[in-house]
Order: structure tokens, then C-alpha cells, then sequence
């Protein structure tokens, strides 16, 4: 780093490439080893250099590198971190002040305070109320001062547990009553990794006068002091720190690990860190805290620990990847270690020494204070040993005593380690018969947080749910921390996860779930992992309530679902009782919702509405009814029967009809009519006739007589007989028949008669002109009668023999309208006179429907206008003209069938007017 | 019996198969029908009209005049098109222009002159006998003249339409109009009946006629229908 500007360059690069300052020989050490490292780093001869890392640190924000002796000792506590207990940064400013000075007699005043407030540091009890140091604040320099003071705290523990460990004597029930087992299970490993290292003692001489020259003379006594006591006095030593320890004796022994811990700065390594990082939350203010303690993320990092020191390395290797300030140390350390071998006769506490080294431990003389260590250490340090250890003797066992919780926890860390040693140094989390051994092995629940101890007592009465939960087994235990928050111990209280609670999620998965609603938790849980009822915690805790009936569902619901889930009616969710599962109308709902979203409907509890909604909405549309195909084969059968059965209805209905016109005209025959003609009844019905008749008679023959076929085939059954009667009548008087038709239709009609008139006569007594197109004004084409031709023969109407005198429609003496509608008569009679025919008798037969309408113009006779002179009208006028015409014919048949006909319709119209009234 | 005859049986049946409800021989009858009365009109009208105007060597008319009503013709045909329809009108509004005069001409002098002049000489004095008069209601035609009267006069009160009338003779007035109008009410019923009850039995006669024709086709009247 720039001392200039702060750039960083690369190593070895003279000037900086920013500012071209020219760079010294710390920037590259900075560069080397990083930032984090700075507070550890620290050269041998800092007594007179200013540390390292605050070269680093004044280089970067281009500050001059004062001389430590420059600086005032209140200064440096200035420095400290404000938010670190006090305890730490005295400690650790007591250190640095260790480390700087060369331990002569001249201490500061400042230090000589500090020592005081040291001693008076250590008196203090144990605050559980102060909060705890999180985890993830390693990296920042507060948390790098309570990890300092963590390894203080943690120092002290490793120190007695090492010494404890290796002391053969000591055994094994006794030291799980004070030390956790945990701490000693994973003490265990690292002396086992130690053991494996044996070629690091060898290198450990390689260095000796490098060792001699760079180490402090502080340090080379304590040096000195350790390999004169490595290998007698240890097992002495630690015997009597733990006995110290258990019986809260002071023991001048076993307090110079607490010392030379708290004054060496050592620095940070691997282990160190983990340990401290593992063990940071714990120890805050050297108080053993109520903290969490994740055996399984100490596990994780007890893997890491034995990964990376698993591929031993060698001392070369150690000292090319090492900073140099490491390496004088490994170097002193080695040569220590050297002398202490040709001093001493075991090389135990050399091969500690150098394990302690190349783990990045404590200096060896942490672990083996011995009294020449003490006579050696310097006076200001003999005294604050002494007081530290006066004031700590009546607070040494509560200091290091260590809460039933933490020591049930290391035991179960310490059996869980005995388990993994067996499966072949696997790490593996405890499974759920352990875990609920654990909890029934707690013998002292009043040691407990309150809700641990529910959980504990929630997990005795749950003893058989938890054991049949196999989902469990492989998540490592956790124990909740002091700060969980309400809802937590809500959720614990009601032990529906009692079992997460003590197994199977790690902090920091709590910590998340903590963040996690409950209904999520919940949905996670059954879409993760859908387990079967019996095993769900859940479904465990949920109590069965006999004694609620089953609920009814609506007939509407059961015809929602579909037929192939008919044999899984009434079947409950497996461990739900009384719990209808899920059913597949999943997208019926959707589209139920949006619907309802569609048309706005709002959510309100409508149940009829609801109901009847949705019945209207769930009906589906009846299918149509497809076409029905007939069968080929069968449906010529079908139709022939049909038409055989219709002729026999119609045969049927003929031969009736005919029995009844039979019987009908003898009753209502010739002689009935003649009757009725002879009443006064009949008087208008023969005067008509017998009118129409005078006016035919009173022409004199071959006369040209203008008859007019205006009615069409559908009514030929009634207007044919008035024709037929009318033409026969002309035909005896020897008159000329000029037959017209203002229908198409009609041409053809009176074809028909004027040829059957024709034929009978064996001359052209009547000749069809044919169509008159135009209505009224085709009436008007009359004018040119004499140019008209025939229908038949398309022949002049004045060169057809027998007609040659007709050249003018004013040789026309009378004109007959034959019609069916009486819009004809009115023609006829409004065109009379345009035809210059106003002095010729008009005679019209009309059928009975139109004879109304055309009666009134037979009324008015006033000379000039509309001059009809007689009229006859239906069936009746001519039967009676047959009748007086040639006899009884066709036309008194038809009447006697059309009176019995209207017989029967007066009976029905007065049947059905007696039903109307009745009903 | 020829097979003209046999085929207008036939059809007759076809056509009465309707009681039975609707069936392909009643469409196929209705089709005949339809069809061969447009194919007889077509007949008809080229034979009857366009043939001895235009093509026969005697023409009735000559041709200059002829050409005028086959250029209506054609020009009414443009109507087919939208762009052309306008030219159509002028022969449409020939054909309403010589309807409407004459029809107005004859209407006015032959229905409704006629009529009124009819009924205004309405006589109920009685019929005359042999010089005799007889006496007044033993005359039918009084009654008759008197039916028709009353009906004339009813039916005109009925299609008066006016408020209630105001003044000292107010309350007289529309009594006298209601009245009327209820007498008139009733004269149009019974005329409206004995209209629908002429044009029933008119049907009636049609079917009893053709059930003769069938008779006499199959010779069960004893005399087959040529």
C-alpha cells in the first residue's frame, strides 16, 4: 500500500504505480497476509517499531509512522474499540504493551493503572444480562477484540483442558464434572492431529539462530523458562491447575497460562480463529454466557480444522507461506524446542510446542509456565500474576465454573464425539434416540432456560411421536438462544415442533424460520416434503375429537365430483380424521374465483345465494340431442309401413264420407233441397238464380257473351260448378262464350270449359282469349278484342269461324264475372263503364267467401256506375241452378256433403263454446 | 284414367300427408306446386303477351309503341343492381302513376259513389205487390234496408274519434257518439263473422270437392272421372 495515496500495488514493486512514491517494506508484508491479520502481526523487535498493522493502517490514510515510544499510553486505549468490554481491550492493550516493551522495570504509569483495573476486571462477576456478541461480527474489528478476549476466556479453558488432558492421572469422571466434554472431545482431536505430526518436530531445529536473533527476550525467557519444565514438570503442573481448578485453590502453576495468555498478542491462526469464532458468542467479558452452542456447526469446523492440518506440512512449506513475523516465531518456537530436546529427556513438550506453532496456537510458553518461567517474567508482570491470582482465588471456581446446561451439552457433544470416532471420524448429527436421551438425561432442569425446559418437558410426553419421526433423525441438534422472540416460544410451547426445537436445524436455519410466518413454514413443509400423516408433527399434535360428527356434504358437492371418485367417498386425509381431503375441484374453484371476480361479486357470506349460484353456475348446458339417424335398412320399411297405414286412413275416411254423402243426399238430396228451395228460406237464394237465368234467357241467341274465369285451381271444387252450370246454361241458349282470365291460372280453367263447351256443341262456340295481364288496366286491353288471339290456337279472334263478326268489344251483349274474390268484381264493375260496356248486364258468381264483399255493388243499381245486375255466390246458388237447370247433378251432391259438413261444425262450435263456459 | 289423373291423386295425398305432420312427400308436393305455377305463369305470359306483341307477324300494335313498355321492361330489370336501381324507378313510376288513375277513377265512381248514392236511397216505405203496398215491418226489405241503415250509420259513429266533447249539449253529444259507435262495434262483428264463417265453408267445399274427384277417379261414385 501507497503510504502516499493508499493504492495498493504488487508485491515487490519499488514505487507506487499511482503517486510513483516510492514504497517500504511493509506495504508488501500488508500485501502478504491481508488486513485481518494486521492486529496479529508484529515484529520481533517490537519493542522499538511501531507495530505493523498500524504501519499498514497509518500508511493507507498516508500518515507519517511514529515511533511507538512517541506515543502516550491513553492514546493507544483511545484507540481501542469503543464498543468492546473493557475487560478485552485492557487486556489487550496490556498485551501489545507486553509485546512493545522489552520487560525491564520502567512500565508506565498509564500501564500500572491498567494492571489495577485488570485485577479489578477479574473480580467482576458474570453479567448474564449483557448481550452476547453476534457471530457474524467476527470480521469487524469489535468483534475481533471480543474474540481476542474470547480466546482469553476460551485460553484459559484450553488451558486447563490441555493440561487436564494430558494429565494421565486425571481421570476421566472427574474431569467431565468441570471441564465440558465437548471442550475435551475436541481437545482430543487436536491432540490426536498433533500425534500425527511428528515430522514437524525435526523441522523445528532447522532455524535455531534465526530464533535467536528475532525473538524478544521476554519471550526467550519464557522460552527458556518452558523447556526447563517441559518435560518433569508438565504432568505436575497440570495436575495441580486442574485440582486448582476444581477445588478454587490458588495454584501459582496454574496461573501463568492466564497470564502469559492474556499478555502474549498470539497470533491468529486457523484454529484460533474457529475457536475463537466458534466460541465468541460464548465467552464475552470472560462470563461463561447462556449461549448457543451448535455442536454441529463445531463439528463442521472440527472437519475443517482436521482437513486442512490433515496434509502435514513441512517446515519449509511453513516458512514459505508463513509471514516472516510467524516464522521467527515458528523458528523460536523450533529452536526452543531444539534446546528443550537436548535440555530435557522427553521431547513431549517440544512436539507440543511445535504443534502449538504449526496450528497457529498459543506460544508454548502459554502452556507451560513453570517457576523459572515466573522468576523470569518481569516484575510489573510478577505482580499483576500475583494480584490477578490473589483477587481470582476466591472467584477462580465461579469463573470457570461452567453452567449445568453447557456441561450436559458437552456431554452429549462428547458422547456424540465417541459416536463419530467409531463411525470412522465422520462427522454425523445426533440422531432422535440421542437427542431424547439427551433430554431425559436432564437430570437438573432448574439449570435450564425456562424454555428448555419446556421443551423438555413437552418432549417427555412426546417421547413416542418423536421416535416416530424418521425425517428427523439426520438434522443435528440446536438449542435455542435467550432472545427468541414470543412467537417462538409460543410455537415451542405448543411442542408442534418440539422436535426442531431440539433437533435437526442449525441457528442460522432458525434464525430464517424465525423470519418465516407459520402458515409458510407450514406450506414448505407439505410441499417439500410430503411425509405421511403419522409422522407429521402436526398430524401428532393435532387431537382427535371423537365426539364431533362427521359434517354432510351437499348434495351439489356430491354431483360436482367426479364418478371415478366415487369409491373414495367418505375416506378421511390418512391421520386426519374427520378431514375430508383435498378434492380435485381445484379448477372448478379457479373458475368459481374468477367468475366471481368477473362479475363482482362480493365475498360475503350469502350461503343461499352462494348455493343457488352455484348450482345455476355448475349446471352444465344439457347437450343437445343428436340427430337421430335412421337405419338404412330400416327405414324403408318404416316408410312403407307408414304409407300403407295412410292409405288405409284415407281409404277409411273415404268410405265414411261416402256412406254419409250417400245418406246425405237422401236426406238432404234433390227432394230435401227442393223442399228447402220451396220455403221461404230459399226465396232470396231462387230469386238470385232465377234472376241470373232471366238475364241469360233474355239475350237473343249467338249473342256474345263475355265471361270472365277469375279464380284459381283451389277453388275450382266450388267455383267449378257455378262455371259449369253457367256455361251449360249460355250453351242451351246458343250464346258465345269470349273466355278471359285476369290470372294466370285462370287461362288454363277456362281451357278447360270452353273446350269441354266446344265439344259438346261440335262447333267454337266459345273461344278462349287466355290471360289479361294487368288487373284493372288488363281489363282496359279489352278494347282491342277484335286483334286479340286465341289461348289455344293463336288466332285472331275476327278469323276464327263463326267469330268474324266480333271486331269490337261492343259487340259483347253481356258479361259474366266468375270469381273467388270479390276484388275482381269491384274491377269489373269500376271499369264497366271505361269499357264502354256500362249499358250491358254484369252477372257475377262468386264463391260464398267473397259473396259479402261483392253484395253490396248487386244492391246499387243507379244506371251508369257499378251496374251489377244479379249475383250468385257458393255451392247452394249452384245446386239450386242445377237444379233448375237440368236436375240434381254434381253441385247437389257437393251441397248435401257441405250441409252435413256444416252439421258438424255447429256441433263442435257448440261443444267447445258449452266447455269454454264450463271451464 | 290417364296418368295426369293418377299424378293429381297422388299429389292430393302427398299434400293431405300434412295431417300426419310435416314429411318429405308434403315438401315435395309444395315444391310441384310452387314450381309449376311459376313455370305455367312464365308459359302464360310469353305465350299470351310477349309472344303476340313482339314476335307475332300480326301484331296488335306497331312497333314504335311496342318498344316503349320493353324499354320499361329492361329498365325496370337495372333495379337488380344498387348502382343502376334509380333507372328502374321510372318504370315504377309509371306502372303506380297509370294504377293509381285508374284505380282512383273506378274506385271513386264505381265503389264508393255507387254506394253511398245506394244507401242514401234506402227506401223503408215497404215493397210494392201488385200496385199494393204492404205493410211496413211484414216487409222483409224494410227490415233489410233498416238493417243496413243502422249498420252504415254504426259503423261510421265507430270509427269516429274525437275528445269528449264540451258545452251545454256536451254530455248529449257523446252519449249519441257512443252509442253509435257500440252499435257500429257490433255491426263489424257480426260482418267480420259471416266473413270467416263464408271463407270456412268455402274450404270446406274444396275439400268436400276434391274428395268427390278422388271418389270419382277410383270409380267408387260408380262413374270414373275421365
Amino acid at each position: 500500500v501507497c503510504p502516499k495515496c493508499g493504492a495498493y500495488n504488487p508485491i515487490g514493486r519499488q514505487s507506487c504505480r499511482a503517486c510513483s512514491e516510492p514504497l517500504g517494506e511493509g506495504v508488501d508484508e500488508m500485501d502478504t497476509y491481508g488486513r485481518g491479520e494486521m492486529e496479529g502481526s508484529q515484529t520481533a523487535n517490537g519493542a522499538e517499531a511501531t507495530p505493523e498493522w498500524l504501519q499498514l493502517l497509518l500508511a493507507k490514510y498516508g500518515e507519517e509512522t511514529p515511533t511507538l515510544s512517541s506515543l502516550s499510553p491513553p492514546a493507544v486505549v483511545e484507540e481501542a474499540p469503543a464498543a468492546a468490554p473493557p475487560a478485552i481491550k485492557e487486556t489487550s492493550d496490556v498485551g501489545e504493551q507486553s509485546a512493545a516493551d522489552d520487560g525491564t522495570e520502567d512500565i508506565p504509569e498509564w500501564l500500572e493503572s491498567l494492571r489495577v483495573s485488570g485485577s479489578v476486571a477479574a473480580d467482576e462477576k458474570p453479567d448474564p444480562s449483557q448481550p452476547q456478541v453476534a457471530r457474524d461480527d467476527v470480521g469487524e474489528p469489535d468483534a475481533i477484540e471480543a474474540d481476542s478476549a474470547a480466546s482469553d476466556w476460551l485460553s484459559r479453558l484450553d488451558g486447563v483442558s490441555s493440561d487436564r488432558h494430558r494429565s494421565v492421572a486425571a481421570p476421566k469422571a472427574a474431569s467431565a464434572e468441570d471441564v465440558p466434554e465437548w471442550l475435551t472431545a475436541s481437545l482430543e482431536e487436536v491432540e490426536m492431529l498433533e500425534e500425527s505430526q511428528p515430522a514437524a518436530s525435526p523441522g523445528k531445529s532447522s532455524v535455531p539462530e534465526r530464533h535467536d536473533r528475532e525473538i524478544p527476550e521476554w519471550l526467550s525467557r519464557l522460552g527458556e523458562a518452558e523447556e526447563s519444565v517441559s518435560a518433569d514438570e508438565v504432568p505436575e503442573h497440570t495436575g495441580a491447575v486442574d485440582r486448582a481448578i476444581r477445588a478454587g485453590q490458588p495454584s501459582p502453576d496454574a496461573v501463568s497460562p492466564l497470564v502469559s495468555r492474556s499478555v502474549e498478542p498470539a497470533p491468529p491462526s486457523i484454529i484460533d480463529e474457529d475457536r475463537s469464532m466458534s466460541f465468541g458468542n460464548v465467552a464475552t467479558n470472560g462470563e461463561p454466557p447462556p449461549a448457543i452452542i451448535d455442536t454441529g456447526e463445531l463439528k463442521a469446523r472440527e472437519a475443517k480444522i482436521r482437513e486442512e492440518v490433515a496434509p502435514p506440512p513441512s517446515v519449509k512449506e511453513v516458512e514459505k507461506g508463513v509471514p516472516d513475523w510467524l516464522a521467527q516465531l515458528i523458528s523460536s518456537q523450533e529452536e526452543a524446542a531444539g534446546a528443550a530436546e537436548e535440555a530435557t529427556l522427553s521431547g513431549g513438550g517440544a512436539e507440543e510446542a511445535a504443534v502449538s506453532v504449526t496450528s497457529g496456537a498459543a506460544p508454548p510458553q502459554d502452556e507451560r509456565p513453570g517457576s523459572q518461567a515466573m522468576v523470569e517474567i518481569p516484575p510489573w508482570l510478577a505482580e499483576l500474576n500475583v494480584s490477578e491470582i490473589e483477587e481470582l482465588e476466591p472467584v477462580g471456581a465461579e469463573a470457570l465454573e461452567i453452567p449445568p446446561f453447557l456441561e450436559e451439552m458437552e456431554r452429549e457433544d462428547a458422547s456424540r464425539q465417541a459416536q463419530a470416532e467409531e463411525v470412522a471420524m465422520e462427522p454425523s448429527a445426533p440422531t432422535r434416540g440421542e437427542a431424547r436421551e439427551y433430554v431425559q438425561e436432564q437430570d437438573e432442569p432448574e439449570g435450564l432456560p425456562d424454555w428448555l425446559s419446556q421443551l423438555h418437558s413437552l418432549d417427555e410426553t412426546d417421547s413416542t411421536s418423536l421416535e416416530a419421526m424418521p425425517g428427523q433423525d439426520t438434522e443435528p441438534a440446536v438449542y435455542a438462544t435467550e432472545d427468541k422472540s414470543d412467537w417462538l416460544s409460543n410455537w415451542e410451547s405448543m411442542a408442534t415442533s418440539s422436535e426442531d426445537a431440539l433437533i435437526g436445524v442449525d441457528e442460522q436455519s432458525r434464525e430464517e424460520e424465525a423470519q418465516v410466518p407459520d402458515w409458510l413454514r407450514e406450506m414448505q413443509a407439505e410441499a417439500s416434503q410430503p411425509q405421511p400423516a403419522e409422522a407429521s408433527p402436526v398430524a401428532e399434535e393435532m387431537p382427535v375429537l371423537d365426539d364431533i360428527e362427521r359434517a354432510d356434504i351437499p348434495a351439489w358437492i356430491h354431483k360436482l365430483r367426479p364418478e371415478g371418485e366415487a369409491d373414495e367417498e367418505g375416506q378421511p386425509v390418512p391421520g386426519l380424521p374427520d378431514v375430508l381431503p383435498i378434492s380435485d375441484d381445484a379448477e372448478e374453484e379457479e373458475t368459481f374465483a374468477s367468475l366471481r371476480a368477473r362479475l363482482s361479486m362480493p365475498e360475503v357470506p350469502d350461503v343461499e345465494g352462494a348455493s343457488l349460484f352455484r348450482e345455476i353456475a355448475s349446471d352444465m348446458p344439457e347437450p343437445r340431442p343428436a340427430a337421430e339417424e335412421p337405419p338404412k335398412g330400416g327405414g324403408l320399411f318404416a316408410t312403407l309401413v307408414w304409407g300403407l297405414v295412410f292409405i288405409i286412413l284415407i281409404l277409411a275416411i273415404a268410405i265414411t264420407l261416402m256412406a254419409v254423402l250417400n245418406r246425405a243426399d237422401n236426406l238432404l238430396g234433390a227432394s230435401a233441397f227442393q223442399e228447402y228451395l220451396s220455403s221461404p228460406a230459399g226465396v232470396a237464394l231462387v230469386g238470385s238464380v232465377l234472376g241470373f237465368r232471366a238475364e241469360i234467357a233474355a239475350l237473343p241467341e249467338d249473342s256474345v257473351v263475355l265471361v270472365c274465369f277469375d279464380y284459381s285451381p283451389a277453388t275450382e271444387a266450388e267455383m267449378g260448378l257455378l262455371a259449369d252450370v253457367i256455361l251449360k246454361d249460355l250453351s242451351q241458349h246458343q250464346m258465345r262464350v269470349i273466355a278471359v282470365s285476369l290470372r294466370p291460372e285462370g287461362a288454363m280453367l277456362a281451357h278447360r270449359m270452353t273446350e269441354a263447351l266446344n265439344g259438346e256443341s261440335g262447333k267454337v262456340r266459345a273461344v278462349n282469349l287466355g290471360y289479361l295481364p294487368g288487373n284493372a288496366v288488363g281489363i282496359r286491353s279489352l278494347v282491342g278484342i277484335q286483334e286479340m288471339t286465341s289461348f289455344e290456337g293463336r288466332e285472331r279472334l275476327n278469323v276464327i269461324p263463326g267469330w268474324e263478326d266480333v271486331d269490337a268489344l261492343t259487340e259483347v251483349s253481356m258479361v259474366v264475372e266468375i270469381a273467388d274474390d270479390s276484388r275482381n268484381v269491384r274491377w269489373w264493375v269500376e271499369q264497366q263503364q271505361a269499357l264502354g260496356l256500362a249499358d250491358r248486364p254484369l252477372l257475377v258468381a262468386v264463391s260464398a267467401a267473397s259473396a259479402p264483399a261483392s253484395r253490396p255493388y248487386r244492391e246499387v243499381n243507379l244506371g251508369g256506375y257499378g251496374h251489377l245486375e244479379e249475383m250468385i255466390s257458393g255451392i247452394t246458388a249452384a245446386a239450386a241452378y242445377e237444379l233448375d237447370l237440368n236436375g240434381p247433378g254434381r253441385a247437389v251432391k257437393m251441397l248435401a256433403a257441405q250441409s252435413v259438413t256444416h252439421l258438424g261444425l255447429v256441433l263442435v262450435a257448440v261443444a267447445g263454446t258449452i266447455a269454454g263456459f264450463r271451464n | 284414367m290417364n296418368a295426369a289423373t293418377i299424378i293429381a291423386a297422388v299429389l292430393t295425398f302427398m299434400v293431405w300427408s300434412y295431417v300426419l305432420g310435416d314429411n318429405p312427400a308434403f315438401h315435395i308436393a309444395e315444391h310441384l306446386l310452387v314450381g309449376s305455377a311459376v313455370g305455367f305463369a312464365v308459359v302464360v305470359v310469353w305465350f299470351n303477351v310477349l309472344e303476340p306483341v313482339y314476335f307475332q307477324e300480326n301484331r296488335l300494335q306497331p312497333e314504335l309503341w311496342s318498344a316503349i313498355p320493353l324499354v320499361l321492361c329492361l329498365l325496370l330489370m337495372t333495379r337488380l343492381h344498387p348502382k343502376w336501381a334509380s333507372l328502374g324507378s321510372i318504370t315504377v313510376a309509371f306502372l303506380v302513376g297509370v294504377g293509381a288513375a285508374l284505380a282512383v277513377g273506378g274506385a271513386l265512381f264505381g265503389t264508393l259513389w255507387s254506394q253511398t248514392l245506394a244507401t242514401a236511397s234506402l227506401s223503408l216505405r215497404g215493397s210494392e205487390v201488385d200496385g199494393a203496398m204492404l205493410p211496413v215491418f211484414s216487409d222483409t226489405l224494410f227490415w233489410q234496408n233498416l238493417a243496413v241503415l243502422i249498420g252504415t250509420i254504426g259503423t261510421f259513429f265507430y270509427f269516429m274519434f274525437e275528445t269528449r266533447p264540451q258545452g251545454a249539449l256536451g254530455g248529449f253529444r257523446d252519449t249519441f257518439t257512443r252509442f253509435w259507435g257500440g252499435i257500429g262495434h257490433w255491426v263489424i262483428i257480426i260482418t267480420l263473422g259471416a266473413l270467416f264463417a263464408n271463407a270456412a265453408m268455402s274450404r270446406f267445399t274444396l275439400l268436400i270437392g276434391r274428395v268427390n274427384w278422388l271418389l270419382d277417379v277410383f270409380a267408387v261414385n260408380g262413374r270414373p272421372t275421365p
